[in-house]
């Protein structure tokens, strides 16, 4: 089996949590997973899952579509509304393909039919560990750039917005009525607050955040 | 009537009731034709008969030479009645005189004849004599001038001319005939193209004499060899006849008195005569057909009677005499007995045209052909009854065996659906357990890999992978149970009837995949007791296993060998195919559920074929064909005859 053994490299600390509601399979699942070097966590019903499972620990969910008390569908719409939303696997015995087209649309990473082959589960929990591992960085990314940003005045902004449109400092001095030598402070103290050196990097920031640039005054 | 019953039983009341109507019908139909054709055959009512004589009509005496019980003379006499007929109200009224001359020729006897005629009708008012016959002819001539001066007679000689003096007498007519010995030897020749001579058989009367030298001339003229007989006895005579020459035919001529002087009738002497012959035998009389000659073209004595009458009338309005020569034609018929053509190999296809054939094997047609006409109609009536119920049954068969087919085909239908919830609902139960199964045994195997299997743990997970197992058994147990319970319908039923049936099934199925279906069903019905649905079933999930099997077959060869044949008190039904045939791997888990070779296959066919034939006390077993391919046998017991 080419399964990922505990030398792999695994996303440290992530928690892959198993949705069933038969006691056999999520303990024959928690043992698969547990073999092959995963943290397990074990829930019999979607409600059991949302009381206990930790929101900001870096996992996925593998999930029976069908369950008492509400499909698995109805799930995955809560879990999407978090922060930090887990990436979903889909089990079910039957193949609907209606369900499984709704939960891919809806993110699930994948939709595998019982009983399914070890190592298609192994990869697929890996896949949705490393998509989890991904998203995570990307949100930490821009969480931090968001707060850096912030600390920026409402001056700084200005000329933020009038730097990221490729305009040199004479014509940003021109443009906001004020001297250039004051131009040249406030893209020293931007670089500064942003942890950047360069136009580049600035208006990659711009991009990530959301920030429109503002065209010189013809 | 009582022999259709039976048939018409198990038919619907309403129609009986039509079938009972459509008879008596027919019957009715038989007795109103039936009753017509009674009446035609009830003899004529008195007032039809030929008048009574009266004394206002002509009376006429007609004195014949021979004695009355001769045949001819009873159809000449019938003859004159004939012709008395024709002649209406006004018809003469006859009397008939006999002369017996062969038997009674002394002059003494004559005279005593003469005054018995004389006192007899002494005091009747003659209109005419008629002698007939050459014996008559000459005691008339000789009594004339004595008994009847001024009487009118008319002269009948129907073998030879009537002698000169007679038609000499004043006021005397006559009509003689033909001999026709020339015509009778033409249809002899015609007959036995071979014939070189004609034996004459005659009797030894002065009469007869007469007789056989106008046939000797005859037969001469006709270029054959007259020959005689030489005997003078009746037994001698017999001898003769036993040993003609080959190419020989008897001509009986007569020969009424033997040595003795005793009177054998004609029939007689012709019967013994014929009958000893070693050739055929002819007569001139028509009226001896049937008493072992040939027949041909011979004298219609009734003819010649009704002739002799007719001119017996003409000669009471005329005032001259007249003298006629009757051609032979006038008074002949040409008759055969279908027994002596049959004898001497006559074909009845070479006889001349207008003959009568009679005394062929009694032919009902032809003695019945009316009676048998209406029996024939009613037969006809009958039968179309009875064809037409037979029909009507026949048609609500088979809207029956239509109807018990299509319900057949859709039990199948529902059978299939049925059968598709059962496998998906086995499906998605067994995929908890068995995905547990799975998980726990790859996670043994992953921890033992990597070394960090420890033994509470793997017991553990053994022990989980038992009790799962055990809990996949129950699923299927539970179904299989369930498909016992519910499907089997035991009753006697005709498996090659089953087997046929089922392929008919498929046989739509078949064609679309290009499979070729062999059968070799007897039509010979085998019975067993069991659920016709389900064996069927089982017929269709072989068939349908052997045409999958197949697939990689090229189109031309495929083809499923069906076979059912009856071995002691079982019968073995075979499935052959022309497939890959089974692995050993395969052949030894073959009939375990879930155990499949296609790539979208449950896995539950041969379970459910096993099961099935289980609960039938039958046997399945399955092995590869010497040419290639896969052979599926069960059998099931016979039915035991109660």
């Amino acid at each position: 089996m080419t399964t990922p053994s505990a030398s792999q490299p695994l996303a440290p600390g992530s928690i892959v949590h198993v949705v069933d509601d038969e006691e056999p399979t999520r303990k024959a699942m928690s043992r698969l997973l547990g073999a092959a070097g995963f943290e397990v966590r074990t829930y019999g019903s979607g409600d059991d899952f949302l009381a206990r499972f930790e929101r900001h620990t870096p996992g996925c969910v593998v999930l029976d579509l069908r369950l008492p008390g509400g499909s698995g569908l109805d799930l995955q719409t809560v879990i999407a509304e978090c922060d930090n939303p887990l990436p979903i696997i889909f089990l079910t015995g039957h193949g609907e393909v209606r369900d499984s087209v709704r939960a891919i649309q809806r993110g699930a990473i994948d939709f595998l039919i019982k009983p399914v082959d070890g190592t298609v589960l192994l990869d697929a929990v890996s896949r949705a560990l490393a998509q989890d591992s991904a998203n995570r960085a990307v949100r930490t990314h821009l969480q931090d750039v968001r707060e850096r940003y912030e600390r920026l005045t409402a001056r700084e902004r200005e000329v933020f917005a009038h730097l990221i449109s490729g305009q040199l400092n004479k014509q940003v001095a021109a443009d906001l009525g004020i001297s250039e030598r004051t131009i040249k402070l406030h893209r020293a103290r931007i670089f500064d607050k942003l942890q950047t050196d360069s136009i580049a990097a600035l208006t990659r920031i711009a991009i990530d955040l959301g920030v429109d640039p503002v065209r010189a005054t013809p | 009537m009582t022999a259709t019953t039976p048939i018409l039983d198990g038919v619907g009341r309403g129609h009986r009731l039509f079938a009972v109507r459509l008879q008596v019908l027919a019957v009715l139909l038989a007795s109103a034709v039936w009753l017509q054709a009674a009446q035609d055959r009830t003899p004529p009512a008195a007032g039809e008969e030929p008048a009574a004589p009266l004394t206002s009509n002509p009376q006429v005496l007609v004195i014949f030479s021979d004695d009355s019980s001769q045949s001819w003379i009873r159809q000449l006499t019938d003859g004159f009645y004939v012709a008395g007929a024709e002649g209406g109200p006004n018809a003469p009224a006859w009397y008939f005189e006999y002369l017996d001359a062969v038997r009674f020729q002394d002059a003494r006897q004559a005279d005593h004849f003469q005054t018995a005629i004389r006192e007899k009708y002494r005091d009747r008012r003659l209109d005419l004599i008629v002698p007939v016959g050459s014996n008559a002819i000459a005691f008339a001539t000789r009594v004339r001038e004595e008994l009847w001066r001024d009487v009118p007679v008319l002269f009948a000689s129907y073998a030879g001319s009537v002698r000169g003096d007679a038609k000499a007498l004043r006021n005397a007519s006559s009509l003689s005939f033909e001999s026709g010995y020339g015509d009778a030897l033409a249809t002899v020749k015609d007959l036995f193209p071979d014939t070189t001579t004609i034996v004459v058989a005659a009797g030894i009367s002065a009469v007869e004499r007469a007789l056989e030298a106008d046939l000797g001339a005859a037969v001469t003229r006709a270029g054959l060899t007259f020959s005689d007989l030489s005997a003078t006895t009746m037994a001698g005579a017999l001898e003769e006849v036993a040993q003609l020459p080959q190419h020989a035919v008897l001509f009986i001529a007569g020969g009424q008195v033997d040595e003795r002087g005793s009177v054998i009738p004609t029939w007689q002497l012709c019967d013994m005569m014929s009958s000893t012959a070693n050739r055929p035998a002819v007569m001139l009389g028509a009226q001896f057909l049937g008493c072992g000659i040939v027949g041909g073209l011979m004298r219609d004595y009734l003819k010649v009677g009704t002739i002799i009458g007719e001119r017996a009338a003409v000669a009471l309005s005329r005032d001259r005499p007249a003298h006629e020569v009757m051609p032979f034609q006038a008074i002949a018929t040409m008759k055969f007995d279908a027994r002596q053509l049959l004898r001497w190999h006559v074909d009845e296809a070479r006889l001349p045209a207008g003959n009568v054939v009679e005394f062929g094997e009694p032919s009902l047609w032809r003695d019945h052909r009316r009676e048998l006409l209406i029996v024939l109609a009613g037969l006809i009536v009958q039968s179309a009854t009875i064809a037409a119920l037979l029909y009507e049954r026949r048609a609500r068969q088979k809207a029956e065996v239509d109807s018990r087919r299509s319900f057949a085909l859709a039990a199948h239908v529902d059978r299939r659906a049925a059968m598709a919830t059962l496998t998906g609902s086995i499906a998605h139960e067994l995929n908890q357990p068995l995905s547990s199964i799975l998980h726990n045994a790859e996670a043994a195997e992953m921890l033992m890999t990597s070394n960090r299997a420890t033994v509470e743990e793997l017991r553990d997970i053994l022990r989980d992978i038992r009790s799962e197992d055990a809990r996949a058994s129950q699923i299927v147990q539970r179904h299989r149970a369930m498909l016992r319970q519910h499907e089997l319908e035991k009753r006697p039923i005709d498996i090659h009837a089953v087997v046929r049936e089922s392929l008919q099934l498929i046989a739509h199925d078949a064609a679309a995949r290009h499979v070729q279906i062999e059968a070799d069903v007897p039509q010979m019905p085998c019975i067993v007791v069991g659920d016709q649905i389900l064996l069927q079933q089982v017929l269709v999930n072989l068939v349908l296993n052997a045409m999958d099997a197949m697939k990689t077959t090229p189109p031309g060869r495929r083809r499923v060998t069906v076979r059912s044949a009856v071995d002691g008190d079982a019968v073995e039904v075979s499935v052959a195919d022309r497939g890959p045939g089974l692995t050993p791997d395969v052949s030894s888990r073959l009939f375990q559920p879930f155990m499949t070779t296609k790539p979208d296959g449950v896995g539950i066919g041969l379970a459910i074929v096993r099961s099935t034939l289980d609960a039938h006390r039958g046997t399945i077993h399955a092995g590869n064909n010497g040419e290639g391919g896969a052979t599926f046998r069960f059998t099931l017991p016979l039915a035991v005859m109660a």
